[in-house]
């Protein structure tokens, strides 16, 4: 389907799909187009004018969405359907980034309803001032019982929280000093939870964020050159007025939506790819008092990012939402998202569950030679069956546009189809000279039929085993 | 067995709380055989399986073996050979097995034309032994007789008196022969006559307890009181044969035999429970099915990994004991 409308490059707003969600179908791309790309971007930024992923139908098949919080792979499924299907693309893919770098994980308290509401928190905060964003996440169970503050009493403080909100969750290491760390520490003292209801013999119950007056030390602290009887909130102020701040989060925000940058423990050494595009997200961040939105905004917008097609690794999340984006299924409640959190997990991600507080190391790191079989293997299962929707969708696009029946057009056809994926003057030339070796398509007779059919699978199956395909 | 004129309702109180995590893992809906087995419905995140439990709260086991017949069961019916029958959405089928888990028959067919099947729900019995399916997406009702003979079929699509939209639970008033079916995408209960022709719709509009949210199984009694498993709103509502509101349960568990046992030999678990309340812990958690066998009313606690009971206590009445019926209200002091 082709619109007299164009407002957009249809490559422009694939990249920008693929970046501010989790890719898209061509029929999505083709509705996108017709937009403006500034306005496309506003409406990302403002999910909450878009309705929410029908749920009701999900827990009715999913039965204990509805009911408990027991099950981490149940709620990864969801979080798959969410990526799938949702109309607050932005929403998600923030929910991600936050997980990226505020990583919480279920292994050490195996309590999945903190879980699930810690990425619920993230989902909803995401791109809220980031002042909220870090009071949510000290108030939050999950956080609380990963870092150990349920420890950090009044007599006898534990740093860990102290430490990773300074370290990797707002300024980097080497702009504090290890007393900011210790008097941190002190100013989230009392801040708990409630004790759950056990898991057995009837299944996991929330808890609860309380803060414990007699358990807070209220005495003067020393933090980042202020002097006050600071609490957690007034800790957290400081935190988010700093420029390091700025300049630590932007580059996670770059490295998770422009282009893969080293590993975190390398940050302190190593200077930013781009530090032009740093420099304009940090303004944005100061100007607009550390309002996410306002750099999103920055970001989206940019040339920068506009140039950065097929830079970045997918991680397995993206990797297996943009290939079932384009297979077209799990649009409806069908069995099989609980086995997601399996094939992400090979590929090595477990949602809720990063390796440790320092996340997951992204970039070539997602790539090995066990991990990408994996990916490679998946994208190819998923997509060689020319019964599902989206892969019944790219034949019949094929067979009604005859303009695509000659080789090298049958080519840049079908990279359009799978998401106006770019790839390398080598590999296209490659792809040409497959297409070339069996001429031209041909739907006229069934016996031509088939084989056409059978070319465009393959040609399928070897676009989705490229290297280009891995990225985003 | 007949209806009776009117009822002395003397209270329904909770009775017994059966299973656990593990055992009784999210159940969806049971059924009781001759011999009083519990055959309880478990559809579990990964896996489907029917627990065999007693009043005992002991263990049985499970069938069928691994689960291997199962994928997404909805409900459970025993009929009066002992055979069990479960309708699976995600199969399109209706499974048949004996007691012991082996397969005696399955039959459905994927489809919206007469006679086939899309995401199959709620099941009954009539009193001459036919099958009644909620026919889910295909928002009708198909009767089939048990051995999978397509009967007829009715309703359609929509929001209008007479229209389904997404129908979950079925039950047969045996009174009158009356259909009661829950209309989940609706949030109303439609009640139809034995041939498929539209009575009445009912739905709950009480300004101190809301709406029903997706209601999913439903059964009538004997007295043919109509009980949903209001499920988005986590409580059992009941109404009377007219459709009235009478009472709703939200669920008031107490520790089964089962779970006690559990507890006694885990510190920790004992700990965590003293160092919080447990007031929660009597509530249900997202109920899919109600059953009634006799005076108890059974309530597979999905999100609770249980099952609790409760008993109804009631006196038929005769036109000798009780006013005739009337909607005009009066002050009087008796």
């Amino acid at each position: 389907m082709v619109t007299k409308e164009i407002k957009t490059d249809s490559s422009l707003v694939a990249h920008l799909l693929r970046r501010a969600g989790f890719g898209s179908d061509y029929y999505e791309i083709q509705q996108f187009k017709k937009r403006k790309y500034e306005d496309i971007v506003e409406d990302f930024l403002y999910p909450e004018n878009f309705p929410e992923v029908e749920d009701k139908l999900l827990s009715r098949h999913y039965p204990s969405l509805a009911a408990n919080k027991d099950n981490p792979s149940v709620w990864n499924g969801r979080w798959f359907y969410r990526m799938i299907n949702t109309k607050r693309p932005l929403q998600e893919k923030m929910a991600l980034f936050w997980h990226h770098v505020l990583a919480t994980g279920w292994t050490k308290s195996e309590h999945t309803p903190t879980m699930v509401n810690h990425i619920e928190m993230l989902r909803k905060n995401g791109l809220k001032n980031f002042r909220n964003i870090l009071i949510e996440l000290s108030k939050d169970p999950a956080m609380i019982y990963w870092l150990d503050n349920n420890e950090n009493h009044y007599k006898s403080i534990n740093e860990n929280y102290g430490r990773e909100i300074l370290e990797l969750f707002s300024m980097g290491i080497g702009n504090y000093t290890e007393d900011d760390i210790k008097n941190a520490a002190r100013c989230f003292t009392g801040w708990t939870f409630t004790q759950p209801i056990p898991l057995y013999p009837y299944g996991h119950y929330e808890s609860k964020f309380i803060f414990k007056e007699n358990d807070h030390d209220y005495g003067e602290k020393k933090f980042l050159g202020k002097t006050g009887k600071f609490n957690g909130e007034e800790i957290i102020d400081i935190i988010s007025q700093q420029e390091a701040t700025a300049r630590f989060v932007c580059r996670h925000l770059y490295n998770f939506f422009v282009e893969d940058e080293p590993q975190v423990p390398a940050w302190s050494i190593t200077p930013p790819k781009n530090q032009l595009a740093i420099d304009q997200m940090v303004k944005s961040w100061i100007e607009s008092d550390a309002d996410l939105r306002s750099v999103m905004r920055t970001l989206f917008n940019s040339d920068w990012f506009k140039k950065s097609k097929m830079n970045r690794v997918k991680c397995p999340a993206e990797f297996i939402a943009t290939t079932l984006k384009i297979s077209g299924e799990y649009r409806n409640p069908d069995p099989g998202l609980i086995e997601l959190e399996t094939t992400s997990m090979a590929m090595g991600q477990t949602l809720m569950d990063p390796p440790s507080v320092e996340g997951w190391h992204t970039g070539k790191e997602w790539i090995d030679g066990g991990t990408l079989t994996e990916r490679v293997n998946y994208a190819v299962g998923v997509l060689n069956d020319p019964n599902k929707p989206g892969v019944r969708f790219i034949i019949n696009e094929i067979k009604n546009d005859k303009k695509s029946h000659n080789p090298k057009s049958f080519v840049n056809k079908m990279l359009e189809l799978v998401g106006f994926i770019e790839v390398s003057e080598n590999t296209k030339s490659l792809l040409i000279k497959l297409a070339e070796e069996d001429g031209k398509l041909s739907f006229s007779t069934n016996k031509d039929n088939e084989a056409s059919r059978n070319r465009i699978m393959r040609m399928l199956r070897i676009i989705i085993s490229s290297m280009e395909f891995q990225f985003s | 067995m007949s209806k009776p004129y009117a009822l002395l309702r003397a209270g329904f109180p909770f009775y017994a709380t059966l299973g656990m995590r593990r055992v009784t893992t999210m159940p969806m809906d049971l059924a009781i055989s001759k011999d009083q087995t519990i055959y309880v419905l478990n559809r579990t995140d990964f896996m489907s399986e029917i627990r065999k439990i007693n009043w005992k709260d002991e263990d049985l086991g499970t069938i069928p073996e691994g689960g291997k017949n199962l994928e997404w069961p909805v409900q459970i019916l025993i009929d009066e050979l002992d055979h069990i029958y479960i309708s699976d959405e995600a199969k399109n089928k209706i499974i048949i097995l004996d007691t012991s888990g082996k397969e005696l028959d399955s039959w459905g067919e994927f489809g919206s034309t007469e006679g086939k099947i899309n995401h199959p729900s709620g099941i009954c019995f009539d009193k001459d032994n036919n099958i009644f399916i909620v026919d889910t997406y295909n928002h009708r009702i198909s009767k089939f007789t048990k051995s999978g003979t397509f009967i007829n079929s009715f309703g359609e699509y929509g929001s209008r008196k007479g229209q389904l939209n997404y129908p979950w639970g079925i039950d047969i008033d045996h009174n009158t022969g009356d259909l009661l079916v829950s209309d989940w995408g609706n949030d109303q209960i439609q009640k139809f006559d034995y041939k498929g022709k539209f009575i009445e719709s009912f739905e709950l509009n009480n300004d101190l307890i809301g709406k029903l949210n997706g209601p999913a199984g439903i059964a009538v009694d004997s007295h043919s009181d109509i009980f949903v498993a209001d499920r988005g709103n986590h409580r059992i509502i009941q109404f009377n044969h007219k459709g009235d509101y009478v009472e709703r349960f939200i669920g008031d568990a107490v520790l089964s035999k089962i779970g006690r046992t559990y507890l006694m030999a885990n510190a920790r678990a004992l700990r965590a429970r003293e160092m919080t309340t447990l007031e929660e812990t009597k509530r249900f958690r997202g109920p899919t099915s109600v059953r009634i066998y006799g005076d108890l009313m059974y309530i597979p606690d999905f999100g609770s990994h249980r099952i609790q009971v409760y008993k109804k206590e009631a006196y038929e009445l005769d036109e000798t004991n009780i006013l005739p019926d009337t909607d005009i209200p009066f002050l009087y002091n008796v």
